[in-house]
């Protein structure tokens, strides 16, 4: 191969030809990071392959020769999980990006890794149906790294996660070989289905994957409620679910982050001063829709709400969630740079919580936009920082830790959409022993013996005891 | 026969019945008390390469498995309670050998539910239903134990507590290590606590009772058809043979009972519907709020289960997973397993959710065997499968419980053999002879 000495190029284009092979410096650049931009390293080339096939030639070809790597899909990801450590090539999904069959009847799908989240509900919208899983990226994120990440999204507090929507998939393993698991419900063996949702791209690359799909409800109604106080707003929230109903979505966002909205692309005319706003979406058979509205609406009047509007038509609806699902870009506009976190708290537990990060604001002297999904507890916290200043790139993360630790503390967890990824490795001691670490890299062995497979991911280094513990074992 | 160590001597130790007709059974049971009795056992156990078989209810006792017999059965049926209900946060933890009834009873006080409709709700236990992956009809809307699970507590065979997940509805720090125990049978830990995610009770429910004769199957699936293809929202679609229907003390034909749970308009709404839109000879009874909920309890007490004493006639039970279109051919071919065969067929399948199950009862040993084969090759045939749900261990050790072995078998002997290396826990009872 021209321009390199490096013959694994070479190799590697003869399975997927030297138009899928990217090893030039300034080509890798692009792949230094995700979405996730504080680290990054290089890798070593980029694939690209067009069918299972070819992946599993990779695949093997490098399990062969001992080289690592990874999957990578649109490069969404939020906590590193498809940036390279350094020398690992990527295997780039992007050209994997069919839709292979639609079944209505059934209520199936099923699509290539690199198939865009959104550009399925927009495939079979015409028919009446849609794809549940809305991570805020979903105009650019694939299916496949959805899978890895077991993505969620603003409507999973009625309808799941990924993981609830993945009924198959084919799987090339580490070493090369080609699986399906799944197809029919409650296939006989260990659930690896619902292992492979979520592990993060280190257990296997995804290359076909068979969802559900869902008919679109009837009836839709929207309702925005601005409060003065954000404990009003939590308790809001707290009183909608207790009331009986299970909204589509729950959402709010506090001063910092509607002040960002609004200077963002899509602003809807909130006004300012506010200190949290609440958006929830209720749906279903239409005859039942106004019953539970008159309930909300009646819930936040309760809780001193200073306005609450429903939406009153589609265009609206849909301006006041492009509102909101553009929150974190728009943070662009107010900060320099922003540090995304993506903790998870019972959701009785939010006023205090809220009034934590408030003080680790406070104290670190960083602002922070408060983002998320109310209805099932995941908090987005943006940390807005400027990485010019000398040390503040380095305080937004230990912020982001701090405000991961006080979810932790609270009975909760570290993350509950984005990933662990490189970014939260450490904070998995927050909520993990190292038994249970131990358990689950025991699994990673099984399907994934050398390490290969986007390596060091997911998991914090061994702890000094259990460096000690083998230490004293060798001797 | 047990030489009980020191650190056993508080645990409750029974002498069980040495045989039983369905296997799965050992000369003595283990009732521990908790969570650190259940790590002694293990510990015990694993020292004395000991096999154990966990037991909730035992409903479950004709479900796997060709062994007679282990050294002991660990019964969770002493670790039982609720451990802590947020109503606010909609999340419940409770100890595995909690009844679902027990628990739904709790929970309803609260105005909440365990969306799950398992069989046997009185006798079996929310870790044995977990650890068999049950579920019912209802699952069409709800989803099943996989999507309710959000947080367990095991302890592994050499007596270390993983917990797994967290209480909180969505998380995905770390590999989604729940997965693994929903549906292992028993063979990788014994699940000592278990967090479910709630939803609320519905405020409305109603059931319709649908009735096609055996000629109508394809009015049947047009029905279906133009159900699933409406806006309406069924919580289930469950297509019963006509067998089955007579036992339940309706009209013996095709039956498709049809519930919807919502608030009390879209309830009527969606009733309204059905009764436009079906063929109007179908049209039967619609159940509405206890009615329904008394139907359905009846329903869930249908299948064969462990706890029956020795003498009931021989049944087997098979569960059916495949695509949902196929679920009426299902329904209507092993409707007529029966008839050359002298045995008796009862089935019920869900037209939404794709789950279907097929009770033989009477003829002889070779007829339901025979009845059984040709179950499966009618689910394989239609790219599913078919296991033995409930069947006497002579029967099991016949046909198989589990069937074929997947490809990609060596993983799941892979992580057995990680987790339980010694094989003491249930060994045997899974497929492949995992």
């Amino acid at each position: 191969m021209k321009g390199t000495k490096d013959s694994l190029v070479g190799e590697l284009s003869a399975i997927v030809g030297s138009s899928a092979v990217l090893f030039q410096p300034e080509d890798l650049l692009a792949y230094e990071c995700d979405a996730y931009t504080i680290h990054r390293g290089m890798p070593r080339a980029v694939v690209f392959p067009k069918t299972t096939q070819e992946v599993a030639a990779v695949v093997k070809h490098l399990y062969g020769k001992r080289i690592p790597f990874l999957p990578r899909g649109a490069g969404t990801g939020l906590s590193g999980g498809a940036i390279p450590l350094g020398g690992e090539v990527i295997i780039s999904l992007v050209r994997m990006k069919k839709l292979l069959h639609v079944d209505v009847e059934n209520r199936i799908a099923v699509v290539q890794p690199g198939f865009v989240n959104l550009k399925l509900t927009h495939s079979i919208s015409d028919k009446g149906y849609y794809y549940a899983p809305d991570p805020s990226s979903q105009y650019a994120c694939t299916i496949g790294g959805n899978v890895a990440e077991n993505a969620g999204g603003a409507h999973c507090l009625k309808y799941g996660v990924t993981t609830n929507h993945v009924l198959g998939l084919e799987v090339v393993l580490p070493n090369g070989e080609v699986i399906e698991l799944g197809g029919a419900p409650d296939m006989p063996g260990y659930d690896l289905l619902g292992l492979m949702t979520g592990s993060e791209g280190t257990l296997g690359i995804v290359t076909k994957i068979m969802v559900r799909i869902l008919k679109n409800p009837e009836e839709k109604q929207t309702v925005l409620a601005y409060f003065d106080k954000v404990e009003d707003a939590s308790y809001a929230v707290s009183d909608i679910i207790a009331a009986g109903i299970v909204p589509a979505a729950l959402e709010m966002m506090d001063t910092v982050a509607i002040e960002g909205v609004e200077c963002g692309t899509y602003p809807v005319g909130h006004p300012p001063g506010l200190q949290a706003l609440l958006l929830i979406e209720v749906d279903g058979i239409a005859a039942g829709i106004n019953e539970q509205i008159t309930e909300i609406v009646g819930v936040c009047k309760r809780r001193n709400v200073m306005d609450v509007r429903v939406a009153e038509n589609e265009e609206e609806r849909g301006r006041w969630w492009a509102n909101r699902k553009t929150a974190f870009a728009a943070m662009g506009t107010i900060s320099p740079d922003y540090l995304v976190q993506d903790g998870v708290i019972p959701r009785s537990r939010l006023p205090e919580v809220l009034a934590s990060i408030r003080r680790i604001s406070e104290t670190s002297g960083l602002r922070i936009a408060n983002v998320f999904h109310a209805g099932d507890g995941n908090l987005h916290p943006l940390i807005l920082f400027d990485a010019r200043k000398p040390g503040e790139t380095d305080l937004a993360v230990e912020v982001g830790s701090a405000v991961l630790k006080v979810c932790a503390d609270v009975g909760g967890t570290i993350t509950g959409e984005h990933g662990v990824g490189i970014e939260k490795r450490e904070e998995m001691r927050y909520v993990c022993t190292d038994e249970e670490i131990e358990a689950q890299t025991r699994i990673r062995t099984v399907f994934n013996p050398h390490n290969l497979l986007n390596a060091d991911k997911l998991f914090p280094k061994p702890s000094r005891c259990a460096e000690i513990k083998i230490i004293q074992s060798d001797r | 026969m047990i030489d009980k160590g020191t650190l056993l001597q508080q645990i409750t130790v029974e002498a069980a019945p040495a045989s039983h007709p369905l296997g799965n059974t050992a000369p003595c049971i283990f009732f521990p008390e908790g969570e650190q009795e259940i790590v002694e056992i293990l510990k015990y156990a694993r020292q004395n390469r000991m096999r154990l078989i966990p037991m909730g209810g035992g409903t479950k006792r004709g479900f796997g498995g060709v062994e007679e017999m282990a050294d002991a059965i660990l019964s969770l049926s002493r670790c039982s309670g609720i451990i802590e209900h947020s109503p606010g946060d909609m999340i419940v933890t409770v100890r595995p050998g909690t009844t679902v009834q027990e628990l739904q009873n709790c929970l309803a006080e609260y105005g909440q539910m365990l969306p799950l409709d398992p069989a046997w709700p009185a006798y079996a236990t929310v870790g044995g239903i977990v650890a068999a992956g049950d579920s019912g009809p209802k699952r069409l809307r709800y989803g099943s134990a996989r999507d309710h699970v959000i947080a367990m507590r095991v302890v592994y065979p050499d007596g270390t507590i993983i917990r797994t997940g967290a209480k909180v509805v969505k998380n995905v720090a770390g590999y989604d290590m729940n997965k693994l125990f929903i549906g292992s049978m028993g063979t990788l830990g014994i699940i000592s606590e278990l967090s479910f995610k709630l939803r609320p009770l519905p405020k409305a429910e109603r059931l319709l009772l649908l009735s096609f004769s055996e000629g109508e199957m394809d009015a049947i699936r047009g029905f279906i058809r133009s159900l699933q293809d409406s806006r309406l929202e069924p919580v289930s679609l469950e297509l019963i043979s006509p067998t089955l229907a007579g036992r339940l003390g309706e009209k013996p034909e095709y039956m498709l009972a049809i519930a919807f749970e919502d608030v009390e308009s879209a309830v009527r709404y969606q009733e309204a519907w059905v009764r436009s839109c079906a063929p109007e000879a179908s049209l039967g009874r619609t159940l509405i709020g206890r009615e329904a909920q008394m139907w359905w309890d009846a329903f869930a007490c249908i299948p064969p289960y462990g706890l029956e004493e020795n003498g009931v006639e021989t049944r087997i039970a098979m569960k059916i997973g495949s695509k949902n279109t196929d679920v009426p051919d299902i329904i209507a071919v092993c409707h007529h397993l029966g008839q050359d065969r002298g045995v008796t067929v009862e089935a019920h399948g869900g037209a939404g959710h794709g789950i279907s199950y097929i009770f033989f009862t009477g003829g002889t040993e070779e007829e339901l065997a025979s009845c059984a084969d040709a179950t499966r090759r009618l689910a394989q045939d239609r790219g599913g499968y078919a296991i033995v749900r409930h069947a006497p261990l002579s029967l099991r050790r016949r046909i198989g419980a589990w069937g074929e072995v997947p490809a990609h078998f060596p993983l799941l002997e892979g992580i057995k053999h990680t987790i339980d290396p010694d094989r003491i826990l249930n060994p045997g009872r899974f497929i492949g002879g995992i």
